[in-house]
């Protein structure tokens, strides 16, 4: 530049000198409008990477909010784990081979309720249902409790009834027991008694219908008057009159019936009834 | 780093202590100096803009112009530093420029026969300068390579010779043989000025 200035000092005449000095304003010119078009686009990317911080920082501020949310309404409503497993066990749809998980709580074990556990070698399948809830039937809250668990490990009930061959008569009711709406088929069998008077089938089904809403005195009642009198159907008779009795809390009743099937020998319910025996023993 | 300061706009500032060394640093055309001021006198931009009732967007082109205008001034001399924050007259550069674009903002509206008095001296110079400034676009594009580039990276981007020869952005192996190459454009570019200007009898 500065050699220029000299070249037009020394050589110019006027007219090269006006010409000069607007070529060195227009360089001067876009020298600077190309410095400030820098700086604009600079200025420019400095705004974007700000913009795009600010959208992160939002993200992430919301994420955590909603984690916070979460953990604070979601949490807050899963129910506490139960304290006591054993009191409450599990009750799963379908049989599985493993039962009778020992309980690791031992201070609410009392002499007169015993938990119900088994040793391994004598472990049945588990009840495919749970019993009829009969806990709030006694007074004492904690025994009801330990009734429950008993009988939701011994609750060994099945329909079709081994050995009954229900007729017309008994459609509804059949299909309703298969569905296990026992209310439903109750009613039905009501309805039939009218006109079906001292029929054992009827007897039978009413008494499974009881049993399996948790009337153990009347289904006791039931299956007492038609004992014995149908090969076919006692063995399993046999087994639902001793749930009867526990549902109905005559322990001792119960015991000396399920001591009597465990000893007899190719009774199908001998081991349930053995597993009975035991938990009641405890 | 604090999240404040990772969410705030950069400092742009950071490395200007001192007025006079942001100065010193914009006569030199330095980006970061040029970003100082600017990112110091934006809001003042956008403020401006609302008060002449300019559009939005105008903010930029208010600042860039009038940064245009500041480092014109600074170059040529007729802004010298006194000790004041040289974003202050930037600011007051910014002012004159919005006050000018609302008024041809309004000519484009109304018919004034006599506009001449309502003119700024700066930005009528920055306006001549613009002018000369696509007059030289055109008059090196005339010229073609190599002198454009020889010219350009020179005069208008600033790289010294010694620069331009290290990273062999010409055919020029020499400073020397650079310089003279350079001259000989520049006559060149003075002589399509200087027929330029006689055949439009300026």
């Amino acid at each position: 530049m500065e050699e220029f200035k000299q070249y037009l000092n020394d050589n110019a005449d006027e007219a090269e000198r006006r010409a000069a000095e607007q070529v060195m304003e227009g360089l001067q010119g876009l020298r600077l409008e190309s410095k400030v078009a820098e700086v604009a686009a600079e200025r420019a990317a400095l705004y974007r990477r700000l913009h795009w911080r600010r959208i992160f920082t939002s993200m992430v501020a919301l994420a955590l909010l909603a984690g916070a949310a979460y953990l604070f309404f979601v949490k807050n409503d899963t129910p506490a784990p139960q304290q006591q497993p054993v009191e409450q066990p599990a009750k799963p749809p379908f049989p599985v081979v493993n039962q009778d998980v020992p309980s690791e709580n031992t201070t609410e074990k009392t002499a007169s309720d015993p938990i119900a556990q088994l040793p391994p070698d004598e472990r049945l399948p588990n009840p495919r249902y749970p019993a009829p809830d009969a806990s709030m039937m006694r007074g004492d809250a904690a025994a009801g409790k330990n009734q429950q668990a008993l009988l939701d490990q011994l609750w060994y009930t099945d329909y079709p009834l081994k050995g009954l061959k229900p007729g017309n008569s008994f459609k509804t009711v059949d299909k309703n027991l298969k569905k296990r709406n026992f209310n439903a088929a109750y009613l039905e069998l009501e309805q039939l008694e009218g006109f079906l008077t001292k029929n054992d089938t009827l007897r039978y089904l009413k008494a499974y219908c009881l049993l399996e809403t948790g009337e153990g005195n009347e289904a006791l009642a039931y299956l007492d008057s038609i004992q014995g009198r149908h090969s076919a159907w006692e063995p399993q008779l046999q087994w639902y009159r001793g749930l009867a009795m526990l549902l109905a809390d005559e322990r001792g009743k119960a015991l000396a019936l399920f001591k009597q099937i465990a000893k007899s020998p190719g009774h199908p319910y001998r081991r349930h009834a053995a597993k009975a025996e035991k938990l009641l023993a405890m | 780093m604090r999240i404040t300061e990772w969410l705030a706009p950069a400092n742009t500032c950071r490395q200007f202590d001192s007025n006079e060394r942001l100065f010193e640093a914009l006569k030199r055309l330095d980006n970061k100096a040029i970003l100082c001021i600017q990112t110091k006198a934006m809001p003042s931009a956008r403020k401006l803009v609302g008060q002449y009732g300019l559009a939005p967007d105008s903010a930029e082109e208010v600042l860039n112009q009038s940064t245009l205008i500041f480092l014109r001034k600074i170059k040529d001399g007729s802004y010298q530093f006194h000790g004041h924050a040289p974003s202050t007259y930037l600011v007051e550069i910014m002012r004159r420029v919005a006050l000018m674009m609302t008024r041809t903002n309004r000519k484009t509206h109304e018919t004034l026969e006599n506009h001449h008095d309502l003119q700024d001296p700066d930005v009528e110079a920055a306006q001549r300068q613009h002018e000369s400034a696509d007059l030289v676009r055109q008059f090196l594009a005339q010229m073609g390579e190599p002198c454009e580039t020889v010219v350009r990276l020179h005069h208008i981007d600033g790289y010294s010779d010694e620069e331009v020869v290290r990273q062999g952005w010409t055919r020029y192996s020499t400073t020397d043989s650079l310089k003279i190459k350079r001259s000989d454009c520049m006559k060149k570019l003075i002589q399509i000025a200087q027929k330029w200007r006689s055949s439009n009898n300026i």
